[in-house]
């Protein structure tokens, strides 16, 4: 890194943050702290919810999914704008009706105490592990790319956002991150732009789509229904709608984002903006993707992007085997390299069989590539058995890295910082408010004056920072468990959506009911994840079903008044 | 005080217009009048009509 790329992403670090500060300047009551007074409008929410949602590796790893896999990703987004229309007509106007700080404090008017305590507690942990996580897996790449002191990478990002977010509270996250989100999508924007100019001379942006095309890079819709495979439009639509749902529905660090609307109106306009924006949003990060995978097509990539783990094997006893697989890459690249170039000729010149015999050469050529790639991984895998899998996650970075000129780098390493911090941010104010809200407030030590729980709420966010960041520095010593970690998400949103689609619509069915249908409902998705092959996406399609089932299930089998309290009429809503 | 205060125009207008009247106003707004219908109609053919050029797409530069 150059010093203007210091300067650039030092200043704009500083300056998020000192804005942070300000503009949550002067806070002394809760509704102020955790809710921003509820005064923010749609553009506000709109912003502070899709910047919650998209973190560091959104912007790092969505383009090398590109490079690898293709576009379908896009897919898992499609349920999102229909989750975000059945949340505006349900859930948002709940919440505000009922004047909620979280989404947990809801469950107790309708299941009583336990369940509010338990979903909570729930949460703290999902929330808590899947945030040190925001900090963890962007450190670990910027730090492998840049030789950078990982621990001292997470615990620079840490310690900036547990600043802002602890003095300022919502407000700050909020309105920092409308910021941070724009920064990081002009950081984007910037790369595509530079690996289309990057192109050889001869090559534009048209014959780089359709060379991407017939790479197998444009794979945006995929029709075919298939449990086993994680990405098609049936499992987008069905199981994207579920996670939507659970995420934005259930999980505090988003239902906070949009409590802060002013009335209804903006909370739903923030939400459906979302929807709106977040497809074609994702289509672009991935075409980012696809772009680099094109500009690869005629400047040589590395054979593996993890820069540690590529010298840590020609260290090794494995050296000559790796070298083997770097001249086999090299002969691979020059030959796919003619051909890609061969292909932009007889497509420009409408040659429509040529284009098809240059297309298959080239696919050809892909697939050999591919696996000398395959194997170079077995081989790094072999030498580290703790080394990533695929190398994805580095292609954005390397590609950064290489080829923008000074101060670009800085400003695509301050929008991947941003990202990493807005995401870190809302996960900490929103393990706050719960540890506060539904915790302290409700169970430890109710009836203190507003101003002692905002002193309370500032040091649970000290505190939930500092468990983060201790998180992150020992992640890095788990190896495979990370893995296990990221997936904690996908065993309980189904269930938990189970439990607020019953709450919102099943009104006669009560709390130990619903405890029950939704143990019932984690066994099911255990069993699923376990025993069978189907893809994670579908996972919380079986949750929420079978927890809705179940709980109708043991309500109806119970005796009446077996059960205790008697079922509580849902809030209207509108 | 002033029985409307603190309502939009359009939500009074929303309002006026009762629920159940309107076109689409019976899926999403049986109960809550101020609902922004149009737009969540919006939001649902927008993701349609991405989906049919995706899909376009794909098959186009396949």
């Amino acid at each position: 890194m150059r010093p203007v790329d210091w300067v650039v992403l030092c200043a704009t670090l500083a300056a998020i943050v000192l804005y942070g500060m300000w503009k949550g300047r002067r806070q002394d009551r809760l509704a102020q702290f955790l809710l921003a007074d509820r005064q923010m409008q749609w553009y506000t929410v709109a912003l502070s919810v899709m910047a919650t949602q998209a973190s560091a590796i959104t912007f790092l790893s969505t383009p090398g999914q590109a490079y690898t896999d293709g576009m379908r990703f896009v897919q898992f987004y499609l349920g999102l704008p229909v989750a975000m229309v059945i949340l505006s007509v349900t859930a948002v106007p709940i919440y505000h009706n009922l004047k909620v700080f979280t989404a947990y404090e809801y469950l107790e008017t309708r299941f009583g105490l336990g369940m509010r305590t338990v979903t909570a507690i729930l949460f703290l942990i999902q929330r808590g592990l899947g945030t040190a996580m925001t900090l963890f897996a962007p450190a670990l790449i910027v730090s492998l790319v840049l030789g950078w002191n990982i621990h001292l990478t997470t615990l620079v990002i840490g310690v900036l956002v547990i600043l802002y977010t602890a003095t300022g509270g919502t407000k700050a996250v909020s309105w920092t991150q409308t910021h941070q989100l724009l920064i990081a999508l002009g950081g984007m924007a910037i790369a595509m732009i530079i690996a289309i100019r990057s192109l050889p001379t001869g090559v534009g942006f048209t014959d780089a789509v359709r060379v991407a095309g017939k790479m197998g890079r444009m794979n945006v819709i995929d029709f075919t229904f298939d449990l086993t495979t994680p990405y098609n439009f049936w499992s987008g639509l069905f199981g994207g709608l579920m996670v939507a749902l659970a995420y934005f529905g259930t999980d505090q660090s988003q239902v906070q984002r949009y409590l802060t609307g002013e009335t209804i109106r903006q909370s739903r306009l923030g939400l459906l903006f979302n929807g709106l924006v977040k497809v074609p949003m994702q289509f672009f990060i991935l075409f980012v993707g696809a772009m680099v995978f094109v500009f690869y097509q005629f400047v040589a990539p590395p054979l593996s992007f993890n820069p540690v783990q590529r010298e840590k094997v020609r260290a090794s006893a494995y050296a000559e085997e790796f070298r083997g697989l770097e001249a086999e890459h090299a002969r691979t690249f020059e030959a796919k390299r003619i051909a890609a170039t061969e292909l932009v000729a007889a497509m420009n010149a409408n040659d429509a069989a040529a284009v098809e015999e240059k297309s298959v050469a080239l696919q050809t050529l892909q697939k050999s590539y591919d696996s000398t790639r395959t194997a170079a991984s077995a081989l790094i895998r072999k030498n580290d058995p703790r080394a990533d899998k695929a190398d994805t996650d580095y292609v954005f970075l390397t590609f950064v890295m290489q080829n923008l000129p000074p101060g670009l780098v800085g400003v695509l390493l301050a929008a991947i910082f941003c990202a990493a911090m807005s995401a870190t941010a809302s996960g900490l104010n929103s393990l706050a408010s719960t540890s506060v809200v539904d915790v302290w407030k409700r169970l430890l030590l109710p009836g203190r004056a507003d101003h002692e729980y905002v002193v309370v709420s500032k040091w649970m966010t000290v505190f939930w920072g500092a468990f983060c960041i201790a998180f992150a520095l020992y992640a890095n010593q788990l190896g495979s468990l990370i893995e296990a970690v990221n997936r904690v998400g996908s065993f309980f949103y189904g269930t938990m959506l189970a439990i607020f689609l019953v709450a919102f619509y099943v009104k006669w069915v009560r709390g130990q009911a619903m405890l029950l249908g939704a143990i019932v409902a984690e066994i099911a998705v255990i069993l699923c994840a376990v025993y069978s092959n189907m893809a994670w996406l579908w996972w919380n399609v079986v949750g929420c079903v079978v927890g809705v089932i179940a709980a109708i299930v043991f309500e109806a089998i119970t005796p009446s008044g077996a059960t205790g309290s008697q079922p509580v009429e849902s809030p209207p809503t509108g | 005080m002033k029985r409307n205060a603190g309502v939009s125009p359009a939500e009074r207008a929303a309002s006026r217009r009762g629920p159940g009247t309107g076109a689409g106003r019976s899926l999403f707004s049986r109960r809550d009048a101020s609902a922004p219908t149009r737009l969540y109609y919006a939001v649902l053919i927008t993701l349609a009509v991405e989906v049919i050029l995706f899909y376009v797409f794909t098959r186009m530069l396949a």
